[in-house]
């Protein structure tokens, strides 16, 4: 019996022991929930939206927090480029369930560019050709004019619109925009009325840069030849219309830049090649013939001579020149942009110094690819500099010549003195004197806002032959090609017996 | 989980805050552990915080909490980076992970801006002010206990409910740099500064809720909260205003008390800024000069009564608060008799806008000032108005004139021929602060009253102000509230 007894209690513990070890067996590893965002499952336009936004918005701050692109010489095919596959799609996922032919036409503004980043052009298309419809739909049946009128706005409206989305889009529905405008440009009752006039010129100018960002010369001049179409069947009663439309003062500088891309760049190089007179005979007469006004009534300062800046109180380095711009050389004369200019002293604002890099990144490659060209980096005083105790002129002038060359921003710096005045107390601010002679003798007659960011290419006989707001990566090729030629000439004149 | 024997501070009942020298220790720890040379700058931090909260005469919470804070950043430009690694552990290890920390946070951001010409200050100055009480740091959780056993008993004779809160916290604060050590200037450097501060309220309730009084008191110091007169002052105010009448609402002459003052001044106080003003915000907006293209502000007009003068003293250890570092030392007036003579403006407007070196620092502290009349006196001169303990849920509801609503609480009366005649049912008051203090018709002598400020993370630093009773005319009360 005691033997039977130890056999069961022999059983009892192992059974005790398989079951202790059952449980472990039998359990199911934890996993963790699903929480990745269906974006499928969404059911309103609105969801989709958000949810393309935010995977743009998250997109965005990958590409600015992985790369620095505008630092980068300027590439044609960025123009081209596509939108990043995660939000294409996420746009795709959730506007699954939106059939062109059945979406309420009021969303348009809200489904067209959904479509677009969707890549579902043919649905964008159906969805503009509805909306077009309904515009139309509006007026039928209604003889008043004034209904009329309305639905010819609402039309252009939604034509404008469109075409903007496919002009900025990405990648820009170039061909598209181009068929629409063309196709809009049929149905505009002639005589011109102002508004279509002005939406037309808009929209061609817009294809013609979207064109120049691609280098696509062919097409610019295709698309100014057309500009200059409409700018010549207007009466001058058109003429002054399209002026009072939000066009407003670009009027001249639209049908100027026609003018320009017909006669193509190539052209006005060639008119440089020849010399600085030449060139400038030409750009004024292009301004006479696109706007009627006398040559030098464009406000550009090209052809002017270019003033010689206050060397004073310069941050003088050994054997600088004794003048700027340098005579008998290519100068290159810079105000830097307000968007560095403003956060270059500012105390508690060095985290933003990086918006300086852009234009400091294109003088770079300026100065490397031309090395005879004479840089002038054009700043002056504040009073402050960063959470430094005020300094004094010197010291600050000292201060942002240190500054320039930790950003290695390429040339002279040539620092003005500001001059200030203090309210009365007890306000006792102290107000800037706008009498900066640096400033104020570049802007030519307040017609150049050197406050705000300029430069000016400038001849080695001190004539101006390229002023712009600011010197952009995508302007870089355009003032290359310019001093080429500037410093081809030079060389040529050098070599020349005397 | 046991303590690495390498912790070389401990904070302990007897060591609850980092002295300067466990700072300077702890930065030259963290200095040896950076690697690569260039500017290595520490921000330290401890803090200790004991309390008391009672409720229906029973204690409900009693605790001691203690933490410290290490934060680093590497290399320049420090303001990009702020302080991006942060740890509470002293270990050798920690430090050693936290510096590597801001070390990988320097080399994550390098693309963002390039190297950048840095140039070095002296430190900044920093007045140097004596808030420290040994009594506030000095009270234990026992002595609280006992406390609590006090305030509590003179309301629970009388068959009433007590509730309230004791506070008693010490911090410290550093912020140093390696160039510094290396005998260099640094850019900013923030001396070691160590403050203590205390508070105590209280409410008494009846158990039928037809009654309620409040009292309360901050200052640095323990000693100088009179404890037992704040729990009588309660249980009087409680006693008083059981079963109150109802009035019309409209305009009634006030005797505001001290707290009350605090309460609504706290709008004007918060106005005080310079960068406010210039932007167009505020009251004390003067009008745009069109020739020059700025706002002018109201400083050196008058707006309010010509008997008000409001002021900051930092050599007054009652209006002891914890000195921003870069803000100038002198005692400085707002308000000189009715004359807006000053409005703060931190460093960077200084010397942008002003070419001065220093800001003027906010006016979290103040003494407001002018008048010698009593309270009882203010009383005895009324015909018929209505005698205000403080105010709650103030709200701004406009931000250029002042315009405020919030509530009349614990404790409300009626004043009639220069007697306290009946406690009143509360109001809810729509009327802005600049308009009473520009009705005023007598002020009181200062005393200080209760403003102290949420613990943030540790920082929570003292707002101390000194306020008047004062008698205004035609305030207004806009409807009556049922709460108690």
């Amino acid at each position: 019996m005691r033997h039977r007894g130890l056999q069961v209690a022999r059983v009892v513990v192992l059974a005790a022991m398989l079951a202790v070890g059952a449980p472990a067996a039998a359990q199911t590893l934890f996993t963790p929930p699903d929480t990745v965002a269906n974006v499928g499952r969404y059911s309103t336009l609105e969801e989709c939206i958000a949810a393309t936004d935010r995977v743009r918005a998250r997109e965005e701050t990958r590409a600015r927090t992985h790369g620095w692109n505008d630092t980068l010489p300027w590439n044609p095919k960025e123009a081209n480029e596509t939108l990043p596959a995660p939000l294409v799609a996420t746009a795709r996922a959730c506007s699954a369930h939106l059939q062109a032919a059945s979406v309420p036409v009021s969303d348009f503004s809200l489904i067209f560019p959904l479509f677009l980043v969707a890549n579902r052009d043919a649905d964008a298309h159906t969805v503009l050709a509805r909306r077009l419809a309904a515009a139309a739909a509006r007026g039928a049946g209604k003889t008043t004019a004034a209904v009329d009128a309305r639905a010819e706005k609402d039309r252009v409206a939604v034509l404008d619109s469109a075409f903007d989305m496919y002009t900025h889009a990405k990648p820009a529905r170039i061909e598209t925009a181009d068929s629409l405008a063309r196709a809009f440009d049929k149905t505009v009752v002639r005589p011109f009325r102002a508004s279509p006039s002005a939406i037309l010129m808009k929209m061609y100018i817009a294809l013609a840069g979207k064109a120049g960002e691609i280098e696509d010369t062919t097409t610019m001049e295709r698309l100014a030849a057309r500009t200059i179409s409409i700018l010549d069947s207007l009466s001058p009663a058109e003429a002054q219309e399209v002026r009072e439309t939000e066009i407003g003062d670009s009027y001249n500088l639209f049908s100027y830049s026609a003018h320009a891309a017909r006669a193509g760049f190539g052209v006005l190089l060639d008119s440089l090649r020849r010399g600085t007179a030449a060139y400038v005979a030409l750009q004024q007469s292009l301004w006479t013939e696109s706007t009627g006004q006398r040559g030098d009534a464009s406000g550009f300062p090209i052809g002017k001579t270019a003033p010689r800046l206050t060397m004073a109180d310069a941050a003088g380095t050994a054997g600088a020149p004794t003048s700027r711009p340098v005579p008998g050389k290519v100068n290159l004369v810079v105000f830097l942009h307000a968007s560095c200019t403003d956060v270059l002293p500012r105390p508690m604002r060095l985290h933003a110094l990086s918006d300086c890099a852009p234009e400091a990144a294109s003088l770079r490659r300026i100065a490397a690819r031309f090395p005879a060209v004479e840089i002038t980096i054009v700043e002056r005083t504040r009073g402050y500099f960063m959470y430094l105790p005020p300094p004094s002129p010197e010291e600050e002038t000292s201060l942002i010549g240190k500054t320039l060359e930790a950003h290695h921003m390429p040339g002279t710096p040539v620092v003005g003195a500001t001059q200030f005045f203090r309210l009365a107390p007890p306000d006792h601010r102290r107000m800037e004197r706008k009498e900066l002679p640096n400033f104020t003798q570049y802007t030519f007659g307040k017609s150049w806002p050197t406050e705000e960011g300029a430069v000016f290419l400038i001849d080695p006989d001190g004539v101006i032959v390229w002023p712009s707001s600011v010197l952009e990566r995508s302007s870089e090729k355009l003032l290359g090609e310019l001093i080429e030629v500037l410093l081809a000439r030079q060389s040529a004149q050098a070599t020349l017996p005397h | 989980m046991s303590r690495n024997p390498d912790r070389l501070v401990r904070l302990d009942v007897d060591n609850r805050i980092l002295s300067r020298e466990e700072c300077e220790a702890i930065a030259q720890r963290v200095f040896r552990a950076a690697r690569g040379g260039g500017e290595t700058r520490v921000r330290i931090g401890s803090w200790w915080q004991g309390e008391l909260r009672w409720g229906r005469n029973r204690v409900s919470l009693a605790s001691d909490r203690r933490d410290v804070s290490i934060a680093v950043s590497r290399g320049e430009p420090f303001e990009q980076l702020g302080f991006p690694a942060q740890t509470n552990q002293l270990d050798d290890a920690s430090i050693d992970a936290l510096v590597r920390a801001a070390e990988r946070a320097r080399a994550r951001s390098a693309h963002v801006s390039p190297a950048v010409y840095l140039p070095k200050m002296p430190p900044l100055p920093s007045p140097d002010t004596k808030i420290w009480s040994d009594a506030t740091y000095g009270l234990t959780a026992e002595a609280r206990g006992e406390l609590a056993r006090s305030l509590v008993s003179s309301s629970e004779a009388q068959r009433m409910l007590s509730a309230g809160y004791a506070e008693v916290r010490a911090a410290t604060f550093a912020e140093m740099s390696s160039t510094i050590r290396a005998g260099a200037p640094a850019n900013f450097e923030t001396p070691y500064a160590a403050w203590t501060q205390a508070q105590c309220s209280m409410t008494v309730r009846d158990s039928q809720g037809t009654g309620s009084g409040w009292a309360g008191l901050s200052s640095y110091d323990w000693a100088k909260l009179d404890n037992s007169s704040l729990a009588e002052r309660a249980l009087d105010k409680c006693l008083r205003s059981r079963n109150p009448v109802a009035l019309e609402p409209g305009r009634y002459t006030v005797i505001l008390e001290p707290q009350a003052v605090a309460d609504l001044m706290e709008a004007v106080i918060d106005s005080l800024s310079r960068e406010n003003a210039e932007s167009g915000r505020g009251p004390f907006v003067l009008a745009q000069d069109e020739a020059l293209g700025i706002i002018r502000t109201k400083l050196g007009l008058k707006v309010m009564d010509e008997r008000i003068s409001i002021s900051h003293d930092y050599a007054d250890p009652a209006l002891g608060v914890v000195p921003e570092v870069g803000a100038a030392g002198a005692p400085v007036s707002w308000i000189d008799h009715g004359v807006l003579s000053a409005l703060s403006y931190d460093r960077d407007y200084a010397l942008t806008l002003l070419g001065a070196p220093l800001g003027l620092r906010r006016a979290q502290g103040y003494r407001m000032s002018g008048g010698t009349t009593t309270q009882e006196e203010m009383i005895q001169s009324t015909k018929r108005g209505l005698l205000v303990t403080r105010f709650s849920n103030i709200g701004m509801l406009d931000e250029t004139s002042l315009l405020c609503t919030g509530l009349t609480r614990d404790g409300l009366w009626l004043i009639e021929n220069g007697k306290i005649t009946k406690p009143v049912k509360n109001f809810r008051f729509t009327e802005s602060p600049l308009f009473v203090l520009n009705n005023l018709e007598q002020l009181g002598e200062p005393v200080p009253v209760f403003r102290p400020t949420p613990l943030q993370g540790g920082r929570g630093e003292l707002t101390p102000a000194i306020v008047p009773a004062l008698k205004a005319r035609d305030f207004s009360f806009t409807s009556l509230v049922d709460a108690v």
